[in-house]
This record gives structure tokens, C-alpha cells and sequence, in this order.
């Protein structure tokens, strides 16, 4: 990732933390969002720094259908082009169906699904412009497997997946890739939303008998958002240890 | 001179018993505490102790105010779940093979550790015998604990005791060894059964006490002056609602713990079961009847008859002092046995008052996730049972006028604990789904006067010796105490002695230090 320009959305923590260092070990320099954890954020900012590149920390609401744009046009004002988008953030709370209410819905979609779209709508007319460009869009297990989680965050995972492919498909020719990764449990994911009884179940099912860590994760999205990466597109995979894959 | 009429009487007519035989059981006679026969009978819609011991002639003692309650009870009954490891033979029988034996019919939910028999109270409701001359070493106790997680591997409680543990000179760094020592995480709370004071009125042990993260399980008998006199030998109200003060200030989480006698402060039951939901450190209230034994409980009142109250009682008190809180909503922990614990989770609506579980939630997924342990925990079956109870409210034809506010207290529960906005640790999990819900336990100890072998087999609350064995509580405390040489060094030794298992744990030598 040598002098390219990654963008990951959801940067202060966890998996998207775990991105911003895999990256910007690989050579990358670093723009991220963040929203309300300054503490994660300045952690983050400063391990990019420390690997000895360029750092971008953008404080944005990614639920606010302006904002999106907004942050692509200020990364592309300092860096001049997004070479990467990653779109990681995303948010989950554990509601029974029947109590998820329209508000709950849109609340999760806003997030999980409009902003990935907004992001990508933006950041792709500058890859389209320069004839490169990788997407790597932070899925889960639960976007296409039959597992217990939450009703409306398993749809927003679904739909970002259908979004990735067909994506993947329509830009493709313009050389942006666009891919996404399923991911199972991860350390400082969303790790906490999920009863400690079904982590177990979980573990008990996963080869590995662990969670993932987030370098982990960065590790697949470098390779996936890199220049190594030419032929892998409109891929979902599978991040779990060997749980469901 | 002959009595023609008694020439041609008949025998005289053959009497009743004047109760039905309803089972048999071993108990020990009050006054020489030798084991003897005893039967449970019924007489008067009621459940008596009759007993009778060939030196000190008979003994009757209520067992039960309620027959059917009696009886319906004895049904709550799970499998006992087996220690890892189990200290003592069957030898000499129940409940002489103290402990754990091979034939003991469940684990530990509850362990007691006693780090000291001193204490600057001598309360006449004291279920032990202080003799102010005993503090665990540092080894002794990392020995039992190290005993301890060896039987059980994690334990949901555990509960420091004495004498006043505050008063301990290493107080502190036995809880350290406990929560952040080689065991950390195994044992998820620390509780601390403790008069109160030091919280009360040394600023810097509270501050301690909370940064250490232990539970102050504090005595609490009554709202009002007059009453610890009675109980505790002098007035203690002021400093007991300093203490709460305190805990309100410092956040230290906190289970009540009113020891009840009848006459004394039964009368304040619900008041007490009130200021137990209203103050929001509560995590849980536990009543405990009291039990005359100890040197205090022991001449507490010069006949405890008048002064008991039985599971039932208690029930129907809490009922008519609240207006609200049913006796139905009480069920036996099945972990013990069904006269020894009843309990009643409940959970915080969003207007803030407390409903119980049994009103929402189907009772047999309510029971079966009480199973065997004495706090609920987040799990399969505690889920399903609110997923269940949540998919009936919202599913049902016809909505009590209640559903809608449980829908959403649950639903607000949720999105508060489990999201990711907001990530929460596991301990925080916990924490916070302990602050929306409190349990209330009855916690029905035995004396000399109606302890009952057939209760003791299935104890789950233990005390757990230096030496690595484990005491269930009513066993110890009417048997074995008063020959535990920690406390009485000149002691004779309890004979039979319980014959350990060779390959058991290793039972090491008592060091605790004694000053006279």
C-alpha cells in the first residue's frame, strides 16, 4: 500500500482501528472518521504517525446524508485522491424483532447502509477519474448466514453485500474493485453487543476457538485495497476462523 | 374396697397422635446438641418439628405455618450439581462426615470465609461465637481460596464474614488475592458481611472499599430507633443511615441483609423490602429469619418459640406491609433446599418501580433459570425466558394494561446494554443488568431447635475452612463451631472426626494466629 491514500470510516476503535495500522504499516497514509470516541481517535491518529505517515482524522456524523461527501471532498482537498475506501463503521444493539420499530430500522440502515452508499457515491468519482480505485466494505456473518443476530443489523449487512457485488460489477471496468469482507467476532468489534453466552457458542463453533483480532481484519483489507489485489472482485469473504465458511 | 364399675370397664379408649406423621429426619436435641430422631408432623394446616431426646425429654418446633405451602415446596427440586472435588468419606453418616462428603447433594453457590472472630459489637442476634482472639493468616486464607476455586472452578459469590472482616488488618489484601489474584475472574463478587461502620465513618477505608470493587453485605435490621438495641445490643440507626449515605456517595453496591425477629422488627418487613428497591446500590435484599444459635442467638430469648418465623410468615408479612409485593411471587431456590431459600428476581420498569418476574414471565422457564445458583446470570435459558415472555406480551389477544410498559422496559434494557455506541465490558454487562434488576432472598438458617439432616444435605452455603473442606452453614454452626480450634483452641476435638479423602484436597495444617 506504498504511497496510497486510505480513507476508513469508523477509525477511533476496534476493527477500524486494527485497518488504520495494518495500513499505514504497509506504507499507506491514513485518513479516518470517528464520531464520539476522541480518546480512540487520538489513539489511532498516533499509531499512524508513529509508522511514519500522514494521518487525517475526521470528525463526521456519517448519519447525516451531507456529511459523507463532505468527508471525501476534505480528504481529497489534502491528499488530491482516495486511493482506498474503506467502509467500516457501522453500529448493532441487540433488539428482539418484535420490538424493532421503524425508527430502529432506519436508525441502523442510516449507518450501516446509507453512509457506506453516500461514501461510495463520493469516493468513486475521483477513482473513476483516475482509473484506480478499491472498496472494501466491512460486512458480517450475519449478512448472509442464519445466525442469531439482530433482525435489522443482519438486513443492513445483506443489503451492503447485494450493494458490494453489483458495485463491483459496475465500476469494475473503470478499475475500482469493490469487495467485502464477512466478518465473525472481533475484539473490540461488535463484540459487545452479543450476549456472553452466544460469544461462547461462537467460539465453540469456530476452528480457530478464538475471536479475531482487529489486525486481523487489516491484514485481509490491505490485501483486498492494495495494488497486489487485480482480480478479486465483488467477493464477500469469509473473516471467522473457519465458524461458517 | 372393690369398684364393681372397673371390673366390667373395657380398657380405656386408644387416642390419637395429635398430628400426622409425615416424615422422618435426624435433628439434634437443643440442649446436649446429640443427634436424635425427629419427625416432621402436620396439625393445624401447619408443619411441626417433634423430637425427643432420651436425656432432655420432647421438643416441638414450627417448622412451617403453611402445610400446603409446606408440601407444594418440597416439588421446586432440581439434580444437585457435583464440586470437582469432594473432601471427606461417608463414614460416620449425616452429618457427622463434614465436608463436603461424597453424599452430599449439592455444590457450593455460597461460600462464607470467616477471616477473624473479632468484632466490636456483641449482638444478641449473632448466629457465631466470637471470642476476639482470632485473625486468618495471609497463607491460611489464600489456601482456602486456593481449596476453594479447586472444588468449583468459578463461583458467583463469595462472602467475607467474621467477626467484623472490616476489623481484619489485611482486609484489603485478602480481597485483592480474592478479585485480582491468580484466581481473577473466578470468582465474579465479593461480598463483605459487615456491620458498617468502617464505611460509615472512616472516609479513606470507604473510598478503599469501593475502588476495591467488594460488596458491602451489610446488616441492616430496622428503620427506626429502638430496635438495634434490641437486636444488636446497642442503637445503631444513626450510623447505619450514615452508612448509607455513604454508599449512596461512594456508588458501593450493596445487599441488605435485615436478620428478623418476630416481635422485635417483623413488623417492618415491608418497609425494610421498600428501602431496599428504593435505594439504588441495592443489588439484592436478603431476609434471614433468625436463628438461635451462636452465643448471642443462643440466650437472645429465654424461649425462641414465640420468636420464629417461618418462610410462610415471612411471605404473608412482606405481602401485607407492601400492599403488593404477593407471597406467590416467592419460589424455593432450587439449588437448596426448598425450607432454606426462597427468592423473588425482579426487574426496573422505566418508571422506575420494580416489577417481579414471576408477573411476566412463564413460572417453569422462571424456575429452570434459577437452577442451582444463587444470582441470575445472563444465559441461554434467561434469555429465552425473556424473549419468550416478550414474544407472549406482544403476541397476546388481549394486553394487560401493564404489557406495553414491560415491552418497552425491556426493550430500553437492551438498546442501554447491548449496543455498540455504547460498548460495555462484560463485567459492565453485568453491572448494569444488576443495577435494572434486585433479587429479594429469604434466607432461613437452622438452630438447634429445627435443624434438619434432610436440609442440610442439599446446603449450598458453605463455610469454608483453611484446611480445604467445606462446611454446610447450619451444619457448622450448630456442630462443628463451638469445636473449631481457630476459635476455641482448647476445644475437644469433634468426634467422630470426618475422615478426609486421601486423594481429596490436600488438607493443610491450621496457622491461623490466636491472641489472647
Amino acid at each position: 500500500m506504498s504511497g496510497l491514500h486510505v480513507l476508513v470510516t469508523g477509525g477511533s476503535g476496534g476493527i477500524g482501528q486494527g485497518i488504520c495500522t495494518v495500513a499505514a504499516r504497509e506504507g499507506a497514509n491514513v485518513a479516518f472518521t470517528w464520531h464520539g470516541n476522541k480518546a480512540g481517535a487520538d489513539a489511532t491518529e498516533k499509531i499512524v504517525r508513529d509508522l511514519g505517515r500522514e494521518c487525517l482524522p475526521v470528525q463526521a456524523d456519517l448519519r447525516n446524508p451531507d456529511e459523507p461527501s463532505k468527508v471525501v471532498a476534505a480528504v481529497e482537498q489534502s491528499w488530491g485522491a482516495i486511493d482506498t475506501l474503506v467502509n467500516n463503521a457501522a453500529f448493532s444493539e441487540a433488539v428482539p424483532f418484535i420490538l424493532i420499530d421503524d425508527k430502529d430500522f432506519a436508525d441502523i440502515m442510516e449507518l450501516n447502509l446509507f453512509a457506506a452508499f453516500r461514501m461510495c457515491r463520493a469516493a468513486v468519482r475521483g477513482m473513476i477519474r483516475q482509473k484506480y480505485g478499491r472498496i472494501v466494505n466491512i460486512s458480517s456473518i450475519t449478512g448472509s448466514r442464519s445466525i442469531a443476530g439482530p433482525v435489522h443489523y443482519a438486513a443492513s449487512k445483506g443489503a451492503l453485500e447485494g450493494l458490494t457485488r453489483s458495485l463491483a460489477h459496475e465500476v469494475g471496468p473503470y478499475g475500482v474493485l469493490v469487495n467485502a469482507i464477512a466478518a465473525g467476532i472481533f475484539e473490540g468489534g461488535l463484540k459487545t453487543t452479543i450476549p456472553e453466552h452466544h460469544q461462547k457458542r461462537y467460539l465453540d463453533a469456530c476452528a480457530l476457538s478464538r475471536f479475531g483480532q482487529p489486525a486481523e481484519c487489516g491484514e485481509v483489507v490491505a490485501w483486498l485495497g492494495s495494488r497486489r489485489n487485480t482480480y478479486i472482485n465483488g467477493t464477500v469473504i469469509f473473516l471467522d476462523g473457519g465458524t461458517l465458511a | 374396697m372393690i369398684q364393681l364399675d372397673s371390673l366390667f370397664a373395657g380398657p380405656p379408649p386408644k387416642r390419637d397422635r395429635d398430628a400426622a406423621f409425615f416424615s422422618y429426619t435426624r435433628s439434634i436435641c437443643p440442649t446436649c446438641k446429640k443427634l436424635i430422631d425427629a419427625h416432621i408432623v402436620l396439625r393445624d394446616d401447619k408443619v411441626w418439628m417433634q423430637k425427643k431426646c432420651p436425656r432432655h425429654g420432647f421438643f416441638e418446633v414450627e417448622v412451617s405455618s403453611d402445610a400446603e405451602y409446606y408440601m407444594k415446596s418440597l416439588s421446586y427440586t432440581k439434580p444437585g450439581t457435583m464440586p470437582h472435588r469432594f473432601a471427606t468419606k461417608v463414614e460416620h453418616g449425616c452429618p457427622e462426615d463434614c465436608g463436603l462428603c461424597e453424599d452430599h447433594l449439592q455444590h457450593t453457590c455460597s461460600p462464607i470465609l470467616e477471616i477473624n472472630d473479632v468484632c466490636d459489637l456483641t449482638c444478641p442476634v449473632c448466629i457465631v461465637r466470637n471470642q476476639q482472639r482470632y485473625s486468618m493468616t495471609f497463607d491460611d486464607f489464600k489456601s482456602a481460596v486456593d481449596l476453594l476455586v479447586a472444588a468449583e472452578g468459578e463461583l458467583p459469590i463469595m462472602l467475607l464474614s467474621g467477626g467484623e472482616p472490616t476489623l481484619h488488618p489485611q482486609f484489603f489484601e485478602f480481597c485483592d488475592y480474592v478479585l485480582h489474584g491468580p484466581h481473577e475472574g473466578k470468582i465474579k463478587r465479593l461480598l463483605i458481611s459487615t456491620h458498617g461502620r468502617k464505611i460509615a465513618q472512616n472516609r479513606a477505608f470507604a473510598e478503599k472499599f469501593k475502588a476495591g470493587g467488594m460488596y458491602a453485605s451489610l446488616q441492616f435490621d430496622t428503620l427506626k430507633a429502638g430496635v438495634y438495641p434490641k437486636t444488636r445490643g446497642v442503637e445503631l440507626i444513626d450510623m447505619k443511615m450514615q452508612c448509607i449515605e455513604v454508599i449512596k456517595e461512594l456508588d458501593i453496591p450493596t445487599v441488605i441483609v435485615p436478620t428478623v425477629s418476630k416481635g422485635d422488627n417483623s413488623d417492618e418487613l415491608g418497609a425494610l423490602v421498600e428501602f431496599g428497591l428504593e435505594l439504588e446500590q441495592c443489588s439484592s435484599i436478603v431476609i434471614q429469619p433468625m436463628a438461635h444459635t451462636g452465643d448471642g442467638g443462643d440466650g437472645y430469648h429465654a424461649s425462641p418459640a414465640g420468636h420464629r418465623l417461618t418462610m410462610p410468615e415471612v411471605h404473608q408479612l412482606i405481602e401485607e406491609q407492601t400492599g403488593w409485593f404477593k407471597r406467590e411471587y416467592f419460589h424455593p431456590v432450587p439449588c437448596s433446599h426448598p425450607s432454606c431459600y426462597t427468592a423473588t428476581y425482579m426487574f426496573r420498569m422505566d418508571d422506575g418501580k420494580y416489577k417481579p418476574l414471576p408477573e411476566f414471565v412463564n413460572i417453569r422457564q422462571y424456575l429452570d433459570a434459577m437452577q442451582n445458583r444463587a444470582i441470575i446470570r445472563s444465559d441461554n435459558q434467561l434469555e429465552k425466558m425473556i424473549l419468550d415472555s416478550i414474544t407472549n406480551l406482544w403476541s397476546a389477544t388481549k394486553v394487560g394494561e401493564d404489557s406495553d410498559l414491560i415491552l418497552a422496559s425491556l426493550k430500553s434494557f437492551l438498546k442501554d446494554t447491548f449496543n455498540s455506541r455504547n460498548p460495555l465490558s462484560a463485567a459492565d454487562i453485568e453491572r448494569r443488568t444488576e443495577a435494572r434488576s434486585k433479587a429479594l432472598f429469604i434466607h432461613n438458617f437452622m438452630d438447634p431447635w429445627d435443624l434438619d439432616v434432610a436440609r442440610l444435605k442439599k446446603c449450598c452455603t458453605h463455610y469454608v475452612m483453611p484446611d480445604g473442606r467445606l462446611m454446610p452453614g447450619c451444619s457448622y454452626n450448630n456442630l462443628y463451631r463451638h469445636k473449631d480450634e481457630r476459635f476455641f483452641p482448647d476445644a475437644e476435638p469433634v468426634s467422630p472426626a470426618p475422615v478426609k479423602i486421601e486423594n481429596g484436597p490436600a488438607l493443610v495444617q491450621i496457622t491461623g494466629r490466636v491472641s489472647q
